[in-house]
């Protein structure tokens, strides 16, 4: 593989990788303030959830770099309105499940358990700008295997910028902290399930 | 309340307004990207205007005079339209190859706003080919082959607005190839209090162009030469399509400025200068501003000298004698050819030095005894 072609990806995940952070950081940095936790297991979480972002833009790099220019960049935009329900509601249950622990209406556990990478995929599918620079550039090459390629290298360079948001968890060890960590996730999942619904019924196909 | 739990209250309201600002930002800009994806289709270009189908996936343009036909896949002239599996689409829509404030007495406007500053915007190919152009980077290049930054219309005017800029310039290319971005930002633009200027070799065909100057306040347009010939040998479009877009723009109210660029030895000769000067007079008035320029070796006209001053000179004293009231001189040092006269007193109006206005007598466009200037002034 040329040097260019892996320059590329690690390029443009370094030169967007802040703006990752920014559409990431509701929902992980909701994560890391509402529970108290050791760094390390803050740091396991982190990686749980990268985990999941990388799955997402493998399945996307596949699909795009195998579809090439006949797929319709149009048809992510459902998608990610899918992935904002899917997302709050994800959000929605696991702090419902802090707050009712020993309480009926408890959701799953697995849904507690694989909350962050369940979140880490369905960002790592949402069609953010940077996302679809990427989309845009992938398509171009026709390659299936350019597709994940390129996505694995994006995903590690925009990935250091996500290392800080560990550092959220050390807050976290103030119940007042903590309390409003579990607000905003709140706010913030009714605000994206209320949003991908209303992007999803005026579906501008 | 202790300062440690005033300290966790602030810290706890600090990471509610990040979570908060983050995610309404995110819901900001995806709106925003959505709102432009809405403009295009499937391919993720914009459709063109002003195309018609032929068989076997072939299609004819009419936005310009060049009126190509061409078959899936191929480019128009222009570099910038292209026929994808029977549909015509424009590849610049929303691809920026440049962009900068500048004074608006660079365009040049010496009747249009003085002293302002114009936000101007440029994206790649254009309908003519010239030999001596100075943008050959952009003008001549396939939207590939420079870097473009991608801009919605509503991003375009948003930066104008925060630069300060009084109107948006579509410049330095030919803004025509662009028409149907061009279009969609003269729009919202007039919207928002911006004017709206055009600088263009004027080779569009007439239907467009009486839509776009709905939202144009000042066109600019090249007149390369006086003589057909040159146009063919050094441009590669035909001097009767020019001359009747000049006339629709002067008859359609939007303001006109006219430039040529005289090329020692090749449009330069008295005849062609009075000829030039008289036409204008009789079709568009003795209002219309014309600006001669002054020609430097450059792209693909290297081997010959930079103009003369003194053949600029004499143009001016030319197009005067032939009755134009308002004849400029550039890229030359020559105060005269620099500043606006009130006609009737011969003082100077406007002062200029290069693209700076060093005075302006001006009152909303009248001299001090009263006389009016025509142009834009407000």
């Amino acid at each position: 593989m040329p040097m260019e072609l892996i320059l590329q990806p690690l390029l443009a995940g370094l030169s967007v990788g802040a703006f990752c952070l920014t559409y990431c950081f509701p929902f992980i940095g909701t994560f890391f303030g509402a529970e108290e936790r050791s760094p390390k297991k803050n740091f396991l979480i982190l990686l749980e959830f990268l985990g999941g972002r990388l799955a997402g833009y493998l399945c996307f790099g596949l699909l795009v770099g195998y579809l090439g220019e006949k797929f319709d960049p149009r048809w992510l935009r459902r998608a990610t309105d899918i992935s904002f329900i899917v997302l709050s509601l994800a959000l929605f249950f696991y702090l419902l499940g802090l707050v009712r622990e020993k309480n009926f209406c408890r959701p799953p556990k697995f849904l507690k358990a694989r909350s962050p990478m369940l979140m880490g995929f369905f960002m790592g599918i949402n069609l953010c700008p940077p996302f679809l620079l990427s989309v845009t550039y992938v398509f171009s090459r026709h390659s299936a295997l350019y597709g994940i390629a390129y996505f694995a290298l994006f995903f590690l360079a925009s990935s250091l910028y996500f290392l800080p948001t560990v550092f959220v968890g050390l807050a976290s060890r103030a119940k007042e902290f903590r309390t409003m960590a579990r607000t905003s996730g709140f706010l913030v999942a009714t605000l994206f399930f209320i949003y991908g619904i209303y992007s999803l019924v005026h579906n501008r196909l | 309340m202790n300062i440690t739990q005033l300290l966790k209250k602030i810290l706890s309201f600090f990471f509610l307004a990040i979570v908060l600002g983050a995610t309404l930002l995110f819901i900001y800009r995806r709106e925003n990207s959505v709102r432009a994806d809405d403009s295009l289709d499937k391919t993720g270009f914009h459709e063109a205007r002003y195309y018609e189908p032929l068989p076997q996936k072939r299609v004819q343009c009419f936005l310009c005079p060049n009126e190509c036909t061409f078959s899936s896949g191929q480019f128009g002239a222009c570099k910038a339209r292209k026929n994808i599996d029977g549909k015509l689409y424009s590849m610049v829509y929303g691809k920026i190859a440049t962009s900068h404030v500048d004074p608006i007495e660079k365009k040049p406007f010496f009747h249009f706003l003085p002293s302002s500053t114009a936000f101007s915007i440029a994206t790649t190919g254009c309908n003519m080919h010239c030999l001596f152009c100075q943008n050959w980077e952009i003008s001549q290049a396939f939207p590939e082959d420079v870097p473009t930054q991608a801009a919605t219309p509503d991003k375009v005017v948003a930066q104008a607005l925060a630069n300060g800029a009084r109107s948006i310039a579509f410049t330095y290319n030919e803004p025509v190839i662009a028409y149907e971005y061009m279009l969609d930002i003269a729009k919202l633009a007039k919207s928002k209090g911006l004017k709206t200027v055009v600088v263009s070799s004027g080779y569009i065909e007439e239907e467009p162009l009486k839509e776009l100057l709905k939202y144009i306040d000042a066109y600019k347009v090249d007149l390369k030469a006086f003589n057909e010939k040159f146009y063919r040998k050094f441009t590669g479009g035909r001097l009767a399509s020019v001359l009747e877009t000049l006339k629709t723009i002067k008859q359609s109210g939007v303001w006109l400025e006219i430039v040529n660029l005289i090329v020692p030895g090749e449009n330069d000769s008295d005849d062609e200068l009075r000829a030039m000067a008289h036409w204008i007079h009789s079709n568009l008035g003795d209002s219309v501003p014309l600006h001669f320029s002054r020609f430097f070796p450059q792209y693909k006209l290297k081997n010959l000298p930079p103009t003369p001053p003194e053949t600029l000179i004499r143009a001016r004293k030319i197009a005067m004698d032939e009755g134009l009231k308002y004849v400029y001189t550039g890229n030359i040092a020559y105060p005269e050819g620099e500043a606006t006269y009130c006609p009737e007193s011969k003082e100077k109006a406007i002062v200029r030095q290069g693209y700076f206005v060093i005075a302006n007598h001006l009152k909303n466009g009248a001299c001090p005894d009263g006389e009016q200037i025509p142009g834009v002034w407000k």
